[in-house]
């Protein structure tokens, strides 16, 4: 028998492949393990980001869905909520996990944190600092960044 | 400046797990005399005490880790229904607004796949209680609310039917806690989050059951507040609480 984790990727799996056409995000988990999901985002349109293609893994324990999975971008990113090894700073990942957010809600919610950053907490200071004092600069960076996710196809 | 926020993290997760060793999720009963060593620093707390100890004789500790108002509400309103057979009318009440709750939910827009294994599980437990021998109270429930499988669904659970409530009566609350579907993801559905006074009035509400908040008030005294305040609901049982600043306790005569 599955474990109630078990259970509900499987169910995160079957709303990923009903809902999720052209939302701009992808997800399915491994050959050979359901706890470990690779993910892709596509940039936003009209926005910076567009044209990016940003890839992420997504862990998860067997108290999934009561404990947030890990979730880092293989993609190498510039953002100022994004660390430099690709892992995530966002609330709902952390403090304010709840089980009301599955595989589908959480990378939406990484796909609008792209475009609406929070420069309180931020997790790359530089891009932070210019995302407030010299945006031009930034979109700059993030203009390159979006670039090279195209040539990353490992 | 990124490494010393990875280390706070750390650190809580560290102090946390100190935590969970130190203490069971609910303790036995204990002579509420236990309170009376703990507090005594508390000038205000002692002298309220013997008000308390006349009303209370015994008490079972709650694990500090969050969701002590939830397990305790849970665990003295099951087992009020396992021990009182008799109490079919609330008990029924209770039952239908748990089988009621997916729905509702549903209608609020939560995603059944988001709910589901939360609600069967409480339905299923719930409706195993009239079956329970009074005898095996205690052993049974300390099994279900105490571990760190059924116990967190459970909990869980009781978190999505406190934001149904706000939500469905959410023009009651709003003047309060502001937007309320922010203050349900922040403060009710959130993992492991505090639970105040607009959450005890929404559960309670929402289940039927109210709760008695034993605490020391502004002048020292003790302080009995009912919630709902309602007359309606001292027809039924009230889970019995004992709130010291950021914790709750359940009492028994």
């Amino acid at each position: 028998m599955n474990s109630n984790a078990e259970r509900r990727l499987l169910k995160d799996l079957k709303k990923m492949e009903a809902e999720n056409e052209n939302s701009g995000i992808t997800a399915t988990p491994d050959d050979d393990s359901l706890f470990r999901w690779r993910a892709v985002i596509f940039g936003p349109e009209d926005t910076e980001w567009e044209g990016g293609v940003f890839r992420l893994v997504l862990e998860f324990t067997d108290e999934y869905p009561n404990k947030a999975p890990k979730v880092k971008f293989l993609t190498k990113m510039y953002h100022p909520n994004i660390y430099n090894d690709g892992s995530i700073c966002l609330d709902i990942l952390s403090s304010m996990w709840s089980p009301v957010y599955d595989i589908s809600s959480i990378l939406t919610s990484i796909q609008s944190l792209l475009c609406d950053p929070n420069t309180k907490s931020p997790a790359n200071n530089e891009a932070a600092e210019l995302f407030s004092k010299n945006y031009k600069e930034y979109v700059q960076r993030v203009k390159e960044v979006v670039e090279a996710s195209l040539l990353d196809d490992e | 400046m990124q490494k010393q926020i990875r280390l706070n993290e750390d650190y809580q997760n560290q102090l946390r797990q100190e935590i969970e060793e130190a203490s069971p999720f609910i303790s036995d009963v204990t002579p509420v005399d236990i309170l009376k060593a703990e507090y005594a620093d508390n000038f205000k707390f002692s002298d309220c005490f013997e008000a308390l100890q006349t009303r209370y004789k015994t008490v079972r500790r709650l694990r500090r880790d969050g969701n002590c108002f939830y397990r305790a509400y849970l665990f003295q309103t099951f087992e009020h229904f396992i021990i009182n057979k008799t109490d079919t009318k609330q008990y029924l009440r209770f039952l239908k607004a748990i089988e009621g709750s997916k729905a509702d939910l549903m209608a609020l827009g939560y995603d059944e796949i988001a709910i589901e294994d939360f609600y069967d599980l409480f339905v299923a437990e719930v409706k195993k209680l009239p079956d329970i021998s009074p005898a095996e109270a205690q052993q049974h429930l300390l099994k279900l609310l105490c571990n760190k499988e059924e116990a967190v669904y459970l909990i869980m659970y009781a978190r999505f039917m406190t934001a149904c409530y706000l939500k469905q009566n959410s023009i009651l609350f709003e003047d309060f806690v502001g937007d309320v579907a922010s203050f349900c993801m922040r403060e009710v559905e959130a993992v492991d989050v505090e639970c105040d006074h607009p959450q005890i009035i929404a559960i309670t509400n929402y289940l039927g059951v109210g709760v008695e908040i034993n605490s020391v008030g502004p002048k020292g005294n003790l302080e009995v507040i009912k919630l709902p305040e309602d007359a309606d609901f001292d027809q039924g049982f009230r889970a019995k609480l004992l709130y010291v600043p950021g914790h709750y306790d359940a009492l028994y005569q």
